[in-house]
């Protein structure tokens, strides 16, 4: 895949002058503390992301970000950090559409905290993302109008490969209908790397929009298999923000999600364990913010499977300190039968 | 008697040459509507978050056409944050998924990443003509300058941030010199202060202000316009989903 990538990209930007690359990034250091099953674990990382850009000339567009976890901490015991690739890509504008070629983050957000029709299920869930959203991929985006448009994409979640078996395959359509943003989808997962227990294909739709004072926004999801039991999933949301003063508003989001079958469960990524007693699924999450002053701000999340069987609580706090350092402290609580655990992390990160 | 009506008719005459002369409220709007009101331009702007003794800067770029803006955060900790405002819409680009997500019509009341200034704020479009009715309640001196006082009520049927404004213009330049805009029952909610003025390309236009907002203790956010273009070439497709990615 690298070989033929960058090819590629040598191809296109052959003959055009390169006039800058700028670089930004951040670094994080986190401490953790995990209460489970009544063991007691300290864990302490450090991510350094950085992110490239060359400018954009003749309507191309290269970028390249990558993540380098521990660096610190590797270089403190002697070991080899590890390096993950989130971005290597060029992106191109054509007259009539924009294709994007290389390693890329492909995610079909809609607003939703959880979002059961996503390209990669799971992978960007109740702000919490995850590196499934990353991907090998050719992108072809062709625009209708200024808010409609369709995204063709082919991915490679094993490595290059021209095998058929082995790609896997989305189309999307975008529409600005009367306010509203709707989008139809379409994903087939690999044959050859399926997992034997999630339907290989899946049709969504989502649709967001306002009614009066609030944001309203529903999707709906059919996975089917030649083998497995097709399912069906639902999600209903609301987001609205409460005056408590002029300016200072509580945000509020509340969503829930109807899962048919328990082999969906891999569209609710981390919070695969928000699984309940049944064959079905039938979760309410819920996000409160409210702003403490113009630097602070704290974010109270929760989950609950609505048999009963369990629950997830995660406050967070957010300060922005000065010369661009952040500090967060969060918990997170989880009651399940006898399940469970508590883990209270707090971090510092740097923007540069 | 001669004598009383001759000072009759010379006062009656300043009166009525001071009549002649003098604008209306809708006038001097419309004036000030001539130098701030941007049909299209691409701006560079920074945004200095205050409260007590802690700061953050937020620097963007804009364009601009009318209905629509695109901005683009261009500071360390928002870097390649973008949003882009078509008509009653809004939407969002996040850098690190690269999302493209329609953000909700309440948030536009919300303080833009942060700031003391609303996403309406910063990105209504319309005409303060077209959007308040304007009285002259006074006249008064602002940082040495000579300015009318209006008050604008908000019109009938208008969506607007405030439902009352009091504005000083400057009466020689016609550009706001300073405002106070108020809620619906009265309450002083925030005050607008023009701390430096330039000359561009013909038109005088803020290029230092700040906004403070009135119901939150010793806040402030402070916009300085680095650089600005009026009526820039802006090619067709800047403001689509398209670009915004």
């Amino acid at each position: 895949m690298r070989k033929y990538l960058f090819l590629f990209m040598i191809f296109i930007i052959a003959g055009q002058v390169v006039l800058a690359i700028e670089a930004s990034g951040d670094y994080n250091i986190n401490a953790s503390a995990t209460w489970y099953d009544g063991d007691y674990r300290t864990d302490f990382n450090d991510i350094l992301n950085i992110d490239l850009y060359l400018l954009e000339i003749a309507g191309s567009e290269l970028q390249y970000s990558f993540t380098v976890t521990d660096p610190l901490l590797d270089l403190l015991e002697d070991r080899n950090p590890s390096y993950l690739t989130r971005k290597l890509y060029l992106r191109h504008r054509f007259d009539d559409f924009l294709l994007t070629v290389g390693r890329q983050p492909v995610s079909w957000s809609f607003g939703s905290l959880l979002n059961p029709v996503d390209f990669t299920p799971g992978s960007v869930i109740a702000d919490r993302e995850s590196s499934g959203k990353y991907t090998d991929a050719l992108e072809l985006y062709v625009p209708l109008n200024w808010n409609s448009g369709f995204s063709i994409v082919t991915s490679y979640p094993g490595g290059f490969s021209t095998d058929f078996n082995k790609m896997k395959f989305g189309v999307r359509g975008r529409f600005g209908v009367e306010g509203y943003d709707l989008t139809v989808n379409y994903v087939q997962e690999p044959h050859s790397l399926r997992n034997p227990f999630f339907p290989r294909e899946r049709v969504g739709l989502t649709i967001k929009g306002d009614l009066k004072d609030m944001g309203i926004y529903a999707a709906f999801g059919h996975y089917f298999d030649e083998i497995l039991d097709s399912s069906n999933s639902f999600l209903l949301g609301i987001d609205y923000s409460y005056e408590l003063s002029y300016q200072t508003r509580l945000a509020m989001q509340l969503e829930y999600l109807g899962l048919g079958s328990n082999r969906l469960i891999p569209v609710l990524g981390p919070f695969y364990f928000m699984n309940g007693k049944g064959d079905r699924l039938d979760l309410l999450c819920a996000s409160l913010g409210y702003p403490l002053d113009d630097f602070s701000s704290i974010t109270l999340m929760t989950m609950l499977n609505l048999d009963g069987s369990r629950i997830y609580i995660s406050p967070i706090y957010r300060n922005t300190l000065a010369n661009n350092i952040d500090f967060t402290l969060s918990g997170q609580f989880f009651s399940g039968g006898e399940d469970g655990f508590t883990a209270l992390s707090t971090g510092f990160s740097y923007s540069f | 008697m001669r004598k009383k009506l001759l000072f009759l008719l010379i006062i009656l005459n300043l009166v009525l040459s001071a009549m002649a002369y003098a604008f209306t409220a809708e006038e001097i709007i419309r004036k000030r509507d001539d130098n701030e009101y941007i049909e299209t331009a691409r701006a560079e702007m920074e945004m200095i978050i205050k409260s007590g003794r802690r700061e953050m800067v937020k620097s963007m770029l804009i364009l601009s056409a009318k209905d629509n803006s695109l901005v683009e955060f261009t500071n360390p900790r928002d870097r390649g944050t973008r949003f882009l405002k078509r008509g009653e819409e809004l939407w969002m680009f996040f850098p690190d998924a690269e999302d493209l997500v329609r953000i909700s019509g309440h948030m536009l009341n919300q303080g833009m990443m942060g700031s003391d200034f609303s996403y309406q704020d910063l990105l209504e479009s319309d005409k303060l003509t077209d959007l308040y009715h304007f009285e002259i309640i006074g006249e008064e001196e602002v940082g040495g300058r000579p300015a009318y006082v209006l008050e604008g009520i908000a019109r009938e049927g208008k969506e607007v941030a405030y439902y009352r404004r009091k504005t000083w213009i400057d009466k020689e330049r016609f550009v706001g010199l300073k405002e106070e805009l108020y809620a619906r029952s009265g309450r002083l909610l925030k005050v607008l202060t023009v701390l430096e003025l330039e000359e561009i390309e013909g038109r005088w236009y803020p290029v230092r202000s700040v906004m403070e907002d009135k119901l939150r203790r010793d806040t402030s956010t402070e916009v300085v316009l680095k650089s600005i273009v009026f009526n820039p070439d802006i090619p067709e497709g800047v403001f689509t989903l398209e670009n915004l990615r």
